[in-house]
C-alpha cells in the first residue's frame, strides 16, 4: 500500500460524488487509466484517473521566456516546483451508501485487493474470465469479468472497436476465447463453442498451431496472473466453401498437404439457400416489388407450397440449374401461347430474374451447388471447447455476404429451437460495420443479428463482433453489447458524438493506444477500465501462410481457359467461358476434364468447344449416340 | 483636458532627469522617506568613499538556505476605540538542494496570537479564558484610533521580526554548512561587530537613505544593472550594525529608482569584504527565475518568493478566522 498524493478540492473546482482531484507526486507513476484508491472519514473511494495536468508557478510564457534571458538552454539556480494534478472518476466507494461528495484525504496506489474491490470483482471473482490485466510490466494483475454479463444470460455479447491493424481486434477475441474455454465453468451439453468467420488472409487459420517464437517474459507473465495456460487451441474444424462444381477442392488458404489429417473441409449451398437469401446476392434494384414476387413464387415452388405446371403438368426443381430450366420453359411457354405473363408474372420480370440467377452460376461457382446437394458447413450440434472457422476469405464481397446470412439465420434458427449443443455459443463477426452498417437496409442479416443481440443472451448465442468504426454499426446492435473494448481508434471517428461521453484524455489516449492496449467495459464496472492483453497463444496467419503455403489449385474452367488462349491467342475467355457455360448436365466435371485432356493433348480449342456448344442441347436430351472425339460421350 | 505638449517635450534632455514609463507598485512614495537631511553619510568601509563595481554575472549560486516570515493579520474586534487584531505569524527556513527546494522546512516557526492596546478590557477577557496567545500593545496615550491601529501593527510586524531572528539564531548556532539567504536586514542578528557568518540579508524596500549628499547619492541612484556600491556601514535605528551594500538586478532605464535595487547586508567583519563580489554574483544568478506575478519581481529573488508561498499556504483561511473570531 503505498501513499502517492492527497485529494485537492477548492470553491471553484469542488470534488463531486462521482469525480475528484489529487495531486501526486512527480515520481509516481500515474497515467490516464491509473486506478487508485482515496480514503476519507470511514469511507473508502476507487477511481480511475481519466485526466492529468501538470503546472509550476509561472504567470504566463513570457515571464518563462524573460527568466531564462531567452535562452532554452539556461538552467537558473532554483527549479520552479510542479505539480501534478489528475482528476479521477469514481470506480466504487465503501460504504456504497450515501452516495456524497468526495471528501479530502489522502490518495493510495491501488493494490490487486482494490482492483478487485473497484471493479467488484469481490462477487465473481472465482468463476470470473480473465479479460487482461491491470497494471505495470513488472506487477500486472488480472481483470476479470463476470461470465453471467459476458456470455449470459444477465448481459452479454462483447463489441470490439479499433483501427484495422492498430488495434489487434482479432488478437483481443482470441485472447477472450482462450480465456473462456480454459475458465468458463460446464461442460458437454453445459459447455462453450465458437463459430469464427475468417474474412481475410490465413488470420483464423492456424488456431491449433502454437507461436512462432515463444511467448516472452512479459506475456508469460500476463497469462500466469490470469491463471491460463498459453497453448494452442486443440479442438478447430475449418471449413470453406467448394472451389468449383466438383466439390473435391476448397476455396481456402488453408489447403497445405499437412493438413491432410485434418483437412479444411468444403460446404457449399443449395437452392433453397440460393433463394433464401438471394436479396443479399441481387442489387436494390434488381430486387422490385415484381421481382421480389416472382422470388417469392420460386421459393414455394421449391418448397412444394405452390405448383408450377409446364406443358401441362406439373413441374419441380430441386437445383439451381433445373430452377433456371423450368424459368426458361415459362419464357418459351408464354411466348408459345403469345401471352405476356406466366402464372400472373409478367415475361420481362421472369427474363430479368432468369438473367440474374443464372448469373449466379458464374458468381459463385462452388459456393452454390449448380446442380447437386448442398453440404453444410456447420454440424447440426456444437461440441463443447470446439472452434469452427468458416473460412470466407478467398470469397468476393456478396460471396461473403451469402455466407454470412446463410450462417447466422442458420445460428439463429438453432437458438430459437435450443439446439446449439451447448450451453453458450459465441459467434464472432469481424466487420460490422459491413454487415449491420448504421443508417443502412433493414437486411435479413441485420435483422438477425440484431435478434441476436437483443435475445442471444437468454437463448445462449453471444455476439463477439467487432468493427473499425462503432459509430457506423446499426445502433441496436452495438447498443445491445454490454461488454465493450476500444483499441486504437482514428482521431477522426473519436469525433463522432457516441466517444464525447469520455474525457478529452481518454480519446487522445485511444488515439494513440498501441496494440495489446485496449479500454474495456463491463457491466460491473461504473468506468471504463484500460487493460492490456498478452499476444494469443496460436500461430499468426502470417506465421501459418510462410510455413504452409496454400496449394495453389486452379478451377477445371480456369485451366480450360488457360490452356486454350495458350493454344489459340485469337480466343477470348468470355468466349471459352461462354461455351462452358452451356455445360449444365451433372456430369459437368467429368466433360470438362475431357475438355480439358482433349485441347491439353493438342486438339484445335476452337473445335472442342464448338463440338461443346454443338453437341450440349443434344446430349441433355439424349438423342444422340456417343462419339470418341465428343467431350460428352 | 488634455495638455497640448507634453512634459518631457517641454522639459527636454536635461541631466538627473528621469521620465517613469511605468509607476512602480510598491513604495515610490517611500523611497528614501526616512532621509533626514541633517544626517551625515553613511561610513564606507570599503575604500574611502563610495564608488561603483561592476558585478560578474556567473550565472552561478551557492546559497544553500533561505529564510523568510510572513504574516495575516484580521481585524477582530473593537472595545471601544480600541482594535484588536486576530494575527498568524510564521517563519521557515527552507534548503535547496541542487536546484531544487526541499517541501520539507530546516526550521520552522508559528504563531497565532490577538493583538489589542493593554487597555482593553475584551484583551483581559481572553488571557483570562487562556485559550489565546495574548499581546498587549504599549500605546501612547491620545493617539487615536487610527494610531492604535498603526501601533498594534507595528507590534504584530515586530513579533514575527523576532521570529524571524530566532530562526536566524537558530541557524547560525547550528553551524550548518552553506549560506543562508535572508528576506530583509540582519544586523538585529548579527550583534557582535567583527564575527563574521554566512549570511546574507537582503533589503527590497528603501524608507532609509543612507547617504544624503550628492556624490554618494548620485552613485546610488546611478548603478546600472549588475553595478554594486562599495560596502558601507549600516546602522539601524536600534543602534545594531551591519556591513551593506546597494546592488541594481536590474535596468531602472524607464523605471522608478527603485527598481531593481536592493540593499544587501552582511556581518559587520572584515572577512565580509571577501565575499561582496562573490555574493553579488550569487544575487545576480538569482534572477531567474522571475518571480512575477508578484508586482516586487524586479527585487524580490526566486527563492525567497518561494519561502513566501510556502509560508502563505500554511496561513488559515479567511473562513478559518472568521471562525476564530465567531462571525
Amino acid at each position: 500500500m503505498s501513499l502517492i498524493g492527497h485529494v485537492v478540492a477548492t470553491e471553484s473546482s469542488p470534488n463531486t460524488a462521482y469525480s475528484f482531484r489529487f495531486w501526486a507526486d512527480q515520481k509516481c507513476r500515474i497515467g490516464i487509466g491509473t486506478v487508485i484508491r482515496a480514503e476519507y472519514a470511514d469511507t473508502k473511494v476507487f477511481g480511475i484517473v481519466v485526466q492529468a495536468y501538470a503546472y509550476n508557478d509561472v504567470p504566463g510564457a513570457m515571464a518563462d521566456f524573460l527568466g531564462r534571458e531567452g535562452r532554452p538552454d539556461m538552467t537558473p539556480p532554483t527549479a520552479r516546483p510542479e505539480v501534478r494534478l489528475y482528476e479521477a472518476a469514481v470506480l466504487r466507494r465503501m460504504p456504497e451508501e450515501p452516495v456524497g461528495a468526495i471528501g479530502i484525504g489522502p490518495v493510495f496506489e491501488a493494490t490487486e485487493e482494490d482492483l478487485n474491490d473497484a471493479l467488484g470483482a469481490g462477487k465473481y471473482r472465482d468463476r470470473g474470465i480473465p479479460i487482461g490485466v491491470y497494471g505495470s510490466k513488472a506487477n500486472p494483475m488480472a481483470v476479470y469479468a463476470d461470465p453471467e454479463f459476458l456470455l449470459g444470460p444477465e448481459a452479454g455479447h462483447l463489441n470490439v472497436t479499433g483501427t484495422s491493424g492498430l488495434a489487434a481486434k482479432t488478437s483481443y477475441i482470441l485472447f477472450l476465447l482462450t480465456s473462456i474455454f480454459q475458465r468458463f465453468r460446464g461442460e458437454g451439453g453445459e459447455g462453450v463453442a465458437t463459430v469464427l468467420f475468417n474474412v481475410k488472409g490465413g488470420d483464423l487459420l492456424f488456431l491449433d498451431h502454437e507461436t512462432q517464437s515463444p511467448l516472452d517474459e512479459e506475456h508469460r507473465r500476463m497469462y500466469s496472473v490470469c491463471g491460463l495456460d498459453p497453448k494452442p487451441f486443440t479442438n478447430v474444424h475449418y471449413c470453406a466453401p467448394f472451389k468449383d462444381e466438383a466439390k473435391e477442392v476448397v476455396d481456402s488458404l488453408r489447403t497445405h498437404e499437412d493438413f491432410k489429417n485434418s483437412p479444411t473441409s468444403g460446404f457449399c449451398f443449395g437452392l433453397s439457400e440460393a433463394l433464401e437469401h438471394a436479396e443479399v446476392l441481387l442489387n436494390r434494384d434488381d430486387l422490385d416489388a415484381k421481382a421480389d414476387a416472382f422470388l417469392q413464387f420460386l421459393r414455394k415452388v421449391a418448397a412444394n407450397e405452390e405448383k408450377l405446371i409446364l406443358e401441362g403438368t406439373q413441374a419441380t426443381f430441386r437445383t439451381l440449374r433445373e430452377m433456371l430450366a423450368c424459368i426458361q420453359k415459362m419464357l418459351d411457354e408464354a411466348k408459345a401461347n403469345n401471352e405476356t405473363t406466366f402464372q400472373s408474372h409478367h415475361v420481362a420480370t421472369i427474363r430479368k430474374m432468369h438473367n440474374r440467377l443464372s448469373g449466379f452460376l458464374m458468381r459463385f461457382p462452388g459456393l452454390i451447388s449448380a446442380g447437386g446437394d448442398p453440404v453444410p458447413a456447420l454440424p447440426e450440434a456444437f461440441d463443447d471447447r470446439h472452434i469452427y472457422v468458416i473460412d470466407v476469405s478467398r470469397m468476393a464481397s456478396d460471396a461473403q455476404d451469402l455466407v454470412f446470412a446463410s450462417v447466422i439465420g442458420k445460428l439463429r434458427e438453432k437458438m430459437e429451437l435450443g439446439r446449439l449443443g451447448v450451453r453458450r455459443l459465441i459467434v464472432a463477426v469481424d466487420e460490422l460495420n459491413k454487415y449491420a452498417p448504421s443508417g443502412g437496409r433493414d437486411t435479413y442479416v441485420v435483422q438477425s443479428l440484431r435478434d441476436i443481440a437483443a435475445r442471444g443472451r437468454y437463448l445462449g448465442l453471444t455476439l463477439f463482433g467487432a468493427q473499425q468504426f462503432r459509430s457506423k454499426v446499426d445502433a441496436q446492435i452495438v447498443g445491445n453489447a454490454a461488454n465493450s473494448a476500444y483499441g486504437h481508434i482514428q482521431l477522426e471517428e473519436l469525433t463522432n458524438s457516441i466517444y464525447t461521453v469520455y474525457p478529452a484524455a481518454i480519446r487522445e489516449k485511444l488515439a494513440s493506444a498501441s496494440p495489446g492496449e485496449m479500454m474495456v467495459r463491463h457491466p460491473h464496472f461504473s468506468q471504463p477500465i484500460f487493460i492490456k492483453f498478452p499476444i494469443p497463444p496460436v500461430l499468426k496467419g502470417s506465421d501459418g501462410m510462410a510455413r504452409w503455403p496454400a496449394k495453389v489449385v486452379e478451377r477445371i474452367e480456369d485451366r480450360i481457359v488457360r490452356l486454350a488462349v495458350v493454344r489459340d491467342p485469337e480466343l477470348k475467355p468470355h468466349e471459352i467461358w461462354a461455351h462452358l457455360d452451356q455445360v449444365t448436365t451433372p456430369d459437368r466435371p467429368a466433360i470438362l476434364h475431357r475438355v480439358e485432356q482433349q485441347i491439353g493433348s493438342g486438339d484445335a480449342p476452337r473445335e472442342v468447344l464448338r463440338r461443346l456448344g454443338k453437341l450440349a442441347p443434344q446430349q441433355v436430351t439424349g438423342q444422340y449416340p456417343a462419339d470418341a472425339d465428343d467431350p460428352f460421350a | 483636458m488634455v495638455a497640448g505638449r507634453s512634459i518631457a517635450s517641454l522639459l527636454g534632455a536635461r541631466e538627473g532627469l528621469r521620465l517613469i514609463r511605468r509607476p512602480a507598485e510598491l513604495d515610490d512614495e517611500v523611497f528614501f522617506g526616512l532621509t533626514d537631511s541633517s544626517a551625515e553619510d553613511a561610513r564606507v568601509v570599503e575604500g574611502s568613499e563610495l564608488k561603483m563595481f561592476a558585478v560578474a554575472n556567473t550565472g552561478k549560486s551557492d546559497f544553500t538556505h533561505f529564510m523568510d516570515g510572513a504574516q495575516r493579520a484580521r481585524l477582530a474586534f473593537y472595545d471601544h476605540d480600541m482594535p484588536g487584531y486576530v494575527a498568524f505569524l510564521n517563519g521557515a527556513v527552507l534548503v535547496r538542494a541542487d536546484v531544487d527546494m526541499i517541501l520539507s522546512p530546516q526550521a520552522y516557526e508559528a504563531k497565532l496570537g490577538v493583538f489589542a492596546p493593554s487597555e482593553s478590557t475584551a484583551l483581559g477577557l481572553l488571557r483570562a479564558s487562556n485559550e489565546y496567545d495574548i499581546h498587549p500593545v504599549q500605546c501612547e496615550p491620545n493617539r487615536g484610533m487610527s494610531g492604535m491601529a498603526e501601533d498594534v501593527r507595528n507590534e504584530i510586524s515586530a513579533t514575527r521580526d523576532l521570529l524571524e531572528v530566532k530562526l536566524i539564531r537558530t541557524w547560525l548556532e547550528s553551524d550548518t554548512d552553506g549560506w543562508l539567504f535572508v528576506d530583509g536586514g540582519i544586523a538585529q542578528v548579527c550583534k557582535r561587530v567583527g564575527e563574521f557568518k554566512r549570511v546574507v540579508g537582503v533589503v527590497k524596500s528603501h524608507r532609509k537613505q543612507y547617504f544624503s549628499s550628492t556624490a554618494p547619492s548620485k552613485v546610488v541612484l546611478g548603478l546600472d544593472e549588475g553595478e554594486r556600491t562599495s560596502v558601507f556601514e549600516a546602522r539601524t535605528r536600534h543602534g545594531d550594525v551591519s556591513w551593506s551594500w546597494y546592488l541594481r538586478l536590474r535596468s531602472d532605464d524607464g523605471e522608478s529608482p527603485a527598481f531593481g535595487l536592493i540593499r544587501v547586508e552582511m556581518p559587520a567583519a572584515e572577512e565580509t569584504l571577501n565575499h561582496v563580489d562573490t555574493v553579488s554574483s550569487w544575487l545576480m544568478a538569482e534572477r531567474a527565475p522571475l518571480s512575477l506575478p508578484d508586482a516586487r519581481f524586479d527585487r524580490l529573488l526566486y527563492p525567497i518568493r518561494f519561502v513566501e508561498q510556502f509560508l502563505r499556504a500554511r496561513h488559515p483561511s479567511e473562513a478559518t478566522l472568521s471562525a476564530m473570531i465567531g462571525v
